[in-house]
């Protein structure tokens, strides 16, 4: 198993000035499954190129196991990447698709073969091989795709927006097929995504990219729980972001003052308040409640949303439909916020 | 050494200075050679210079003129042709499916392929016999043959990329079907009309073979004469008339040098001119 | 109006027109082929002028040097073509001038560059000149004869000049369109630098240049001006010995010379049909 490292990762295009990739520092666990995620033209594809050598690195280095591979080619370095948009060859048939990178080896014409039909079978398309890749539905050509990409036995697979184009039945096979992949051939794996859901439920560790700067690198948990700027907060879907003055345990917001656990690592002084929607209780409590007036009343199904409003600020709350008290918009209610669930943010 | 390196190597530059010497260096001594007297190996620039090249031309006398004057003619007219047929046909075939289009497309493409020389050396009989043969509307007729399949496939290209929806749209706005052709269909398709247009003119323009055959020697146009005179080897006046007999072709890719992308369908015809 | 009489009256002037002066020619060259010209007297069917025509040794001559005159320069110049574009695909300063310079070629008439060709590598052309001025010969008459030369080396100059711009620029909008993802994945799989081309762009560029080619092939089979000027008067190509007996006085000679014409149109019917086999067999693959 392979680990990758990136140390002050630089890359600046030809004719561009700003850099696509700035100072990325970065260390992925040999067998990991890691996610770079960030919205599109952050850098995050640029960065996945760089591994698999196909962009050069204009400053820094990519080293795998420790070992720097800047100046090893691409074709050397067993790295495959997984396109977006599949780009199986059209002039091939499923089989060749499959079998390309082993003729490029020049692996002789049985294991070829034999390794082609074993490959298509664990992704699910056993008997497939001499179909054209124009009779295959998308789902089908993300499979091929990826036999391609693991025929060769690769010591890290490259997955670029893998689910992006794929419908939303389909996402679920194939998410579970790339778990699965992952865990079966035991190999380190990066893909890139916009979707933090998707982030979420394939990563063990999500590396979150903003305008070409590695911005937090933590398990997905924390992305949700202690995100380390206002932007990554709301990038994972959190508008409950309050301006307030920390002193001790106590934070004082417009909307009154909280309490808060001891050992945040904000430090006193102006701080921005973070709590999840789905983390503030429609109750009255001992500490940090307070009482507002329900603006709006979302019925999702499962979940009931209510934003309310406190001394000017609006506060989000989801909660599950079968366990509130019957609120409308317009009535006024007491909310909580759990002390163990806020969140600092220095300023 | 790798791929989104757009950057050129030196290997490269060699092809980019062999491009250009090679594309260069057979034109460079035609615009010399107007202007010289005597120029004898193995001298690089002439050792008497003179225009008597260009007084030649001048010359009423010297059929330069008169020629110039057939060769454009003869060009509009097949222009004009080859717009008003071409682009109905391309029309029919670049926005409509119908039984047989392949065999029409086929049989449109034909002369294209087909060298010229069988067809026209066919039909000089006729023409002879109709009294067109050594007219200029029998050379007009005979330019027809290769510019007509031109202007039809790369008509039916412009057409194929048009929305017929706007059309529609128009329609349902309260357009006539007449407003509606000169509002919208004609704006939308006029570049591509234009293109191809040029590019029938060159063709036309070059044309030697056709006109000699039709024209019997008396039709006289540029490209006669400029045969003519490398024929017999007189490189000052051969190079002075073929700069004029390359000056169209110059002006015509400086309007169009955009529009040569490759992937418009009437790249298939720049292999005729 | 249906959509049927609209089509028909859309196509019929254009059609009208190509099947008289087109397919009218060659029934005409056809007929005068098998000796029926009724305007000399003649007016009896016969095959003499081919059997005739595949005995004569200069037929054959000619046929022979057509050939490798129109294969070879169609040839290079897919080659060339495929090579100049790929290094037209980088940026380098000045691009755009060259790149004018590139397509250049593709409006400027085959008479002016055969013109060209004779000023410069004519033994006392240009280039003779500069090989002096080098010190390279002594003499002009030292100079290696490339124009009027028994390989037609100046007429296969003049149609790569013109040809390869034209097929350059189709192969520029293939690699445009294609993008460098497939040359990249290819890398990643595992291909070098030269399995990717081989593998990846070369399937990709042949299909889509084959129309050109066949047209690049037609045409230098067929064309008259350059191998006139430029070639030698023995033997030939095909399509000056078809003009030569044409012209000549002796009207004996005419159906001879339609015969070889109506081979011509025989020959490029052939080749085209095997192409769209071929082209067939490409795209059956897809």
């Amino acid at each position: 198993m392979t680990s990758i490292t990136l140390r002050k990762l630089c890359k600046t295009y030809e004719g561009s000035k700003h850099p696509a990739v700035e100072n990325f520092d970065l260390e992925i666990e040999p067998g990991e499954l890691v996610a770079f995620l960030g919205p599109s033209g952050c850098g995050k594809t640029t960065t996945l190129k760089m591994i698999a050598g196909l962009h050069s690195v204009t400053r820094g280095d990519v080293l795998f196991n420790g070992v720097r591979v800047n100046d090893i080619k691409p074709e050397r370095r067993e790295v495959v990447m997984v396109y977006q948009n599949y780009l199986l060859f059209p002039y091939m048939n499923v089989a060749e698709n499959v079998g390309f990178g082993l003729r490029m080896r020049k692996t002789p014409k049985d294991e070829t073969d034999r390794r082609v039909a074993e490959i298509l079978k664990l992704v699910q398309l056993e008997g497939y091989g001499h179909r054209s890749s124009a009779q295959l539905s998308g789902g089908q050509k993300q499979r091929v795709a990826l036999a391609r990409a693991l025929v060769i036995r690769p010591k890290i697979l490259l997955l670029d927006e893998p689910l992006a184009n794929l419908d939303a039945h389909l996402r679920d096979e194939m998410r579970d097929l790339i778990l699965d992949i992952h865990k079966k051939f035991e190999v380190t794996t990066v893909f890139v995504t916009h979707d933090q859901e998707e982030a979420v439920l394939l990563a063990d560790r999500i590396a979150l990219i903003f305008d070409g700067k590695l911005v937090q690198y933590s398990h997905s948990k924390d992305f949700y729980e202690k995100p380390a700027s206002e932007r990554i907060s709301r990038f994972f879907g959190n508008g409950n972001i309050i301006e307030g003055t920390k002193a001790g345990t106590t934070v004082t917001t417009g909307s009154g003052a909280f309490q808060v656990r001891p050992g945040l690592p904000a430090a006193d002084g102006p701080v921005q308040l973070v709590i999840r929607p789905e983390s503030i209780r429609l109750s009255r409590e001992e500490s940090n409640s307070f009482k507002a007036l329900i603006l709006k009343k979302i019925y999702m199904g499962t979940y009931t949303r209510y934003c309310f409003e406190a001394d000017g600020h609006i506060w989000d709350t989801t909660t599950e439909s079968n366990e509130i008290p019957g609120y409308e918009a317009g009535d006024s209610a007491w909310f909580t916020l759990p002390q163990d669930k806020i969140w600092l943010i220095e300023r | 050494m790798d791929i989104e390196d757009t950057k050129a190597s030196p290997l490269h530059w060699i092809v980019y200075i062999g491009v250009i010497v090679s594309v260069l260096g057979p034109l460079i001594p035609q615009f010399i050679w107007p202007f010289a007297k005597s120029w004898f190996f193995p001298d690089l620039l002439p050792s008497v210079w003179s225009v008597r090249a260009w007084e030649y031309i001048a010359n009423p006398n010297s059929q330069v003129l008169e020629a110039v004057w057939n060769s454009l003619v003869i060009a509009v007219l097949v222009t004009c042709i080859s717009v008003l047929l071409g682009v109905p046909a391309g029309k029919a075939l670049g926005m409509y499916r119908f039984r047989g289009k392949g065999l029409v497309e086929l049989f449109i493409l034909a002369p294209s392929i087909i060298p010229g020389l069988a067809v026209t050396m066919g039909i000089h009989v006729v023409f002879i016999r109709l009294g067109l043969s050594d007219t200029l509307l029998g050379v007009v007729l005979v330019h027809l043959i290769p510019t007509i399949p031109y202007m039809t496939i790369s008509m039916s290209g412009i057409f194929a990329n048009y929305d017929p929806d706007f059309e529609e749209q128009a329609r349902s706005l309260g357009a006539s079907t007449f407003k509606t052709f000169f509002i919208i269909t004609l704006p939308a398709i006029f570049p591509g009309i234009v293109t191809g247009a040029m590019f029938a003119f060159l063709i036309s323009w070059g044309q030697y073979l056709l006109t000699v055959l039709i024209g019997g020697g008396r039709v006289i146009t540029l490209p006669l004469l400029l045969f003519s005179f490398a024929a017999s080897r007189d490189n000052a006046f051969m190079s002075a008339l073929s700069i004029i007999f390359l000056l169209p072709a110059i002006i015509i890719l400086f309007f169009t040098s955009k529009f040569l992308s490759g992937k418009s369908s009437s790249m298939g015809g720049f292999g005729t001119i | 109006m249906t959509k049927r009489t609209t089509i028909v009256l859309l196509l019929f002037p254009t059609i009208s027109v190509l099947v008289l002066l087109f397919l009218g020619g060659l029934a005409m060259g056809l007929m005068q082929s098998f000796g029926y010209m009724p305007l000399i007297g003649m007016n009896d069917f016969n095959i003499d002028a081919y059997g005739s025509l595949f005995g004569d040794q200069e037929f054959l001559l000619s046929l022979a040097l057509t050939l490798w005159i129109s294969i070879s320069s169609t040839l290079l110049t897919m080659v060339l073509a495929i090579i100049t574009a790929l290094a037209f695909r980088k940026t380098f300063s000045g691009k755009r001038i060259a790149n004018f310079l590139y397509q250049f070629p593709i409006t400027i008439p085959h008479i002016v560059i055969a013109v060209g060709t004779l000023l410069v590598f004519s033994q006392s052309g240009m280039a003779a000149r500069f090989a002096h001025q080098a010190g390279l010969i002594a003499d002009q008459n030292q100079f290696p004869v490339v124009v009027s030369d028994k390989l037609g080396l100046g007429i296969i100059y003049v149609y790569l000049w013109k040809q390869i711009p034209f097929v350059g620029v189709i192969v520029l909008s293939i690699l445009q369109a294609m993008g460098n993802n497939y040359e990249e994945l290819a890398r990643s799989l595992g291909a070098s630098k030269w399995q990717a081309f081989r593998h990846v762009l070369l399937p990709t560029i042949i299909p889509g240049i084959l129309p050109a080619s066949i047209i690049c092939f037609s045409f230098t089979f067929g064309s008259y001006e350059v191998p006139f000027l430029l070639g030698r008067p023995y033997p030939t190509v095909i399509s000056v010995l078809a003009m030569r007996l044409y012209q000549d006085v002796d009207l004996n000679a005419r159906p001879q010379a339609m015969a070889t014409a109506v081979f011509m149109a025989a020959f490029i019917s052939i080749m085209v049909v095997l192409y769209k086999r071929l082209l067939g067999k490409m795209s059956g693959r897809r």
